[in-house]
């Protein structure tokens, strides 16, 4: 009773403060903003920029090089994009308010510019035009062939101030490909067969036996890379939100009992409740704490994705309803959440033993150094997994108790055997028995004591 | 003999040593039920050690504790514990934390917050108690800190340092608050160094100095253990006043009016200035004022204790 007191009280320590459901709410606006924030740059809101062709080459590039420039204009990206939309009216009036910005247009050669000019006159002409007020154009662009043995095709890319790049970035490619075709034509072969040249690769196709199987089948390659690689992915993720879950509410239990420690309330609560009381409730606080964030997101994301169905074709549909199946069974969902017990009660509690001893953050960062070095080997050996998936170390490392809660979440998605599940429970819940008990004593010793953390506390909770 | 169960706390040849060093030496001592007892020593005497060890929050490295008839650790429900350094949740309100603190205690909620209120609203809080502990004064946050220890109303109280800090209004309602606990059945054991409030309140005073108990037993007992002194003023020299039977040192107090001295005279333990008073009448000294003095419980503290307590 006196635990379940102690993390009501906790629970609504957190959860009744603005700042909690702030947070609550920021951490996915923010997801959600920084997949947006490649759209945006993409958008990046300007008005198109307006570009000029003089070609001084000879070769007669002017039309070709508008029909670049054209393919960049908003106004037809946008027609496309309605028409790949048309049954979406939110994606429509995306596509129309996407005409008015970003991207380019082409303008007409300014005065004082002809093909008929050289290099030089036209560059003088070109500096005095752009370096105006008001320019009537922001870019131009300027063919020509260089005075090499085998001439070559090159382009100056006149930019306002500011400007400068903004051309290459959109028609590099293309011009690229001009000079391929102009070099092929210089050695004679035609145009047609350059450009088959240019776009030939091998035939290349990833089998497996139920691939092969239906030959006809265009969906069974995705189908089966989903079903390869979507588990690991899904576990990475998984072993990674078992990371920053115990991590932070382990971080939340330090600071409170930091708190705690500084205002003297833990004496006061230590001789109205046992110590093994006070350490469980607290931690049964903040592991509410994280349900009602996990509940809320998972809520809210569950939302977003049922939403996102709506839009997908029926097959991709079942694809991603059987990949969800494979990756929340419900055997799957309650390993997890073991191996996240196991790990919030071993780091938790190491955690609360260590504030106990500060009266100050500052105080806490110096023993905390070994703890998050020992908690940042799982996250570096998770990189390590995402390159090379099958690599024996993140097997070895899954086993050793502080590591298991977080490698096994990835384990258990590329199915792990059975015994290696079950010892690595035990060798966890062994271990989260041992850091409970030294746990506790340390927390006792440190919440009545005003002396730092040293060798000899270490040697007296180890006897 | 007398069984544990007449006293509300037992301590038996309890030592407590943090490695080398030795905070509490052997020390024994009881607490009658429904009594007020000084547990007095200066700083540094081990009685914060002592007190931890009653709560069961260390254990003794020797000796026994019997609280209410069982170990500390295992009656905290029925012990109140006002701690030296308070602590509250500051962002709590008064009745929120009181109520809490009565849940640790196994109080209901709805009897809590009720008894909450009212001892609220009779220490003068009413209409601070839906505010947050942060928003008041030290004094108040101190009465809140003592409603708490005493909302599930305790058999055992234990206050540590219970007047440090406190104004002297509130200094006094705490001693009345203390009386009325007794007066109810409650045993009060509270530590102090100011022997003004011990003096008032206890019938019993245990006192400890470096770690060791000095002394034990009632008030008067402990007044005994300081000499008297007589104040004389006269025309008389210090070997008249020196000379005088069981006189064992003389203070000079100054000159005083019309040729007259002032002098303090101690006087050996247990002996009282009357001989002294006669012999000084009979050999026609010029005694023109003489006021006879009891020691204080504070003289007998410094004696006891050596001289450490200020």
């Amino acid at each position: 009773m006196k635990t379940l007191l102690i993390a009501k009280r906790e629970y609504l320590a957190f959860v009744k403060t603005v700042g909690f459901w702030l947070s609550l709410v920021t951490l996915p606006l923010l997801m959600l903003g920084s997949a947006f924030i490649p759209v945006m740059m993409s958008r990046s809101g300007e008005t198109p920029q307006t570009v000029a062709v003089l070609d001084l080459s000879g070769e007669n590039l002017t039309a070709a090089l508008t029909g670049f420039i054209q393919a960049q204009d908003p106004a037809l990206k946008a027609v496309q994009m309605s028409d790949a939309v048309r049954n979406d009216s939110v994606a429509r009036t995306v596509a129309a308010s996407m005409a008015k910005k970003g991207g380019l247009k082409v303008a007409p050669l300014p005065e004082g510019l002809s093909p008929a000019m050289t290099r030089d006159a036209a560059a003088t002409k070109i500096a005095q035009i752009l370096s105006a007020e008001n320019p009537p154009v922001t870019h131009v662009v300027v063919a020509y062939l260089t005075a090499e043995p085998t001439p070559r095709l090159a382009f100056d890319l006149w930019s306002v101030p500011k400007k400068k790049g903004r051309l290459e970035h959109r028609l590099g490619r293309d011009l690229d490909d001009l000079q391929f075709l102009y070099a092929a034509r210089q050695q004679g072969i035609a145009p047609e067969v350059a450009r088959s040249l240019q776009d030939t690769h091998a035939d290349i196709r990833n089998l497996t036996p139920t691939i092969a199987a239906a030959p006809d089948d265009k969906d069974a390659s995705f189908r089966e890379t989903l079903k390869e690689n979507g588990p690991r992915f899904a576990g990475v993720i998984m072993s990674y939100i078992t990371w920053m879950a115990i991590f932070s509410s382990s971080v939340i239990l330090l600071s409170g009992i930091i708190e705690e420690k500084s205002s003297k309330v833990l004496e006061v609560l230590l001789t109205s409740a046992p110590a093994g009381s006070l350490l469980l409730g607290k931690v049964l606080g903040v592991f509410m704490v994280m349900v009602t964030v996990a509940a809320v997101w998972s809520g809210v994301g569950m939302s977003v994705f049922a939403y996102g169905l709506a839009f997908m074709p029926a097959d991709a549909v079942d694809n991603m309803r059987t990949l969800l199946g494979l990756i929340f069974a419900p055997h799957q969902v309650a390993l997890m959440l073991a191996y996240f017990v196991g790990g919030y009660l071993m780091f938790g509690i190491t955690f609360i033993a260590i504030g106990a001893f500060c009266e100050s953050q500052k105080d806490a960062q110096a023993i905390m150094g070994p703890i998050v070095i020992v908690l940042m080997i799982p996250m570096l050996s998770l990189q390590a997994a995402m390159m090379s998936p099958d690599l024996p170390l993140i097997r070895y490392l899954s086993w050793f108790p502080l590591f298991t809660p977080f490698l096994m979440p990835l384990r258990l998605m590329e199915g792990a055997a059975w015994w290696e599940i079950a010892a690595t429970l035990a060798g966890m819940g062994l271990m989260a028995w041992i850091m409970i008990r030294l746990g506790t004593r340390a927390f006792m010793q440190g919440a009545l004591g005003t002396g730092k953390f040293s060798w000899r506390t270490l040697a007296a909770l180890v006897k | 003999m007398t069984s544990h169960s007449e006293f509300a706390l037992s301590l038996e040849g309890v030592s407590k040593t943090y490695g080398d060093f030795t905070a509490v030496r052997d020390l024994s001592f009881q607490v009658a039920r429904g009594s007020i007892c000084g547990f007095l020593g200066p700083n540094g005497a081990g009685k914060t050690s002592s007190v931890r060890m009653m709560l069961g929050l260390s254990a003794p490295s020797a000796g026994k504790i019997t609280v209410l008839g069982g170990e500390g650790g295992k009656v905290l429900d029925r012990i109140g514990f006002l701690p030296e350094e308070r602590g509250l949740y500051r962002k709590m309100t008064p009745v929120d934390m009181i109520v809490f603190l009565a849940g640790l205690k196994r109080v209901k909620a709805s009897v809590a917050r009720k008894r909450a209120i009212a001892m609220l609203e009779a220490q003068g809080l009413g209409e601070f108690m839906n505010k947050p502990i942060k928003s008041l004064s030290k004094g108040m946050s101190q009465k809140v800190q003592l409603i708490g220890c005493l909302v599930h109303e305790p058999e055992l109280v234990i206050l540590d340092e219970p007047f440090s800090g406190l104004d002297p209004v509130n200094q006094q309602g705490l001693e009345d608050v203390i009386r009325d606990l007794a007066r109810r059945g409650a045993t009060v054991l509270f530590s102090t160094h100011v022997m003004q409030h011990a003096e008032r309140l206890c019938e019993n005073v245990v006192m400890l100095t470096k770690g060791r108990k000095v002394f034990e037993g009632t008030l008067k007992q402990a007044r005994a253990a300081a000499p008297r002194y007589l104040e004389l003023e006269g025309a008389v020299s210090r070997e008249q006043v020196a000379a005088l039977p069981g006189v064992a040192e003389v203070v000079d107090g100054g000159v005083a009016d019309e040729g007259a001295h002032l002098w303090r005279l101690k006087f050996a333990t247990g002996l009282s200035p009357n001989a002294a008073l006669k012999a000084a009448f009979l050999t026609g000294l010029d005694v023109r004022r003489f006021e006879a003095h009891e020691p204080t419980l504070h003289d007998a503290f410094i004696v006891l204790t050596g001289g450490e307590a200020q």
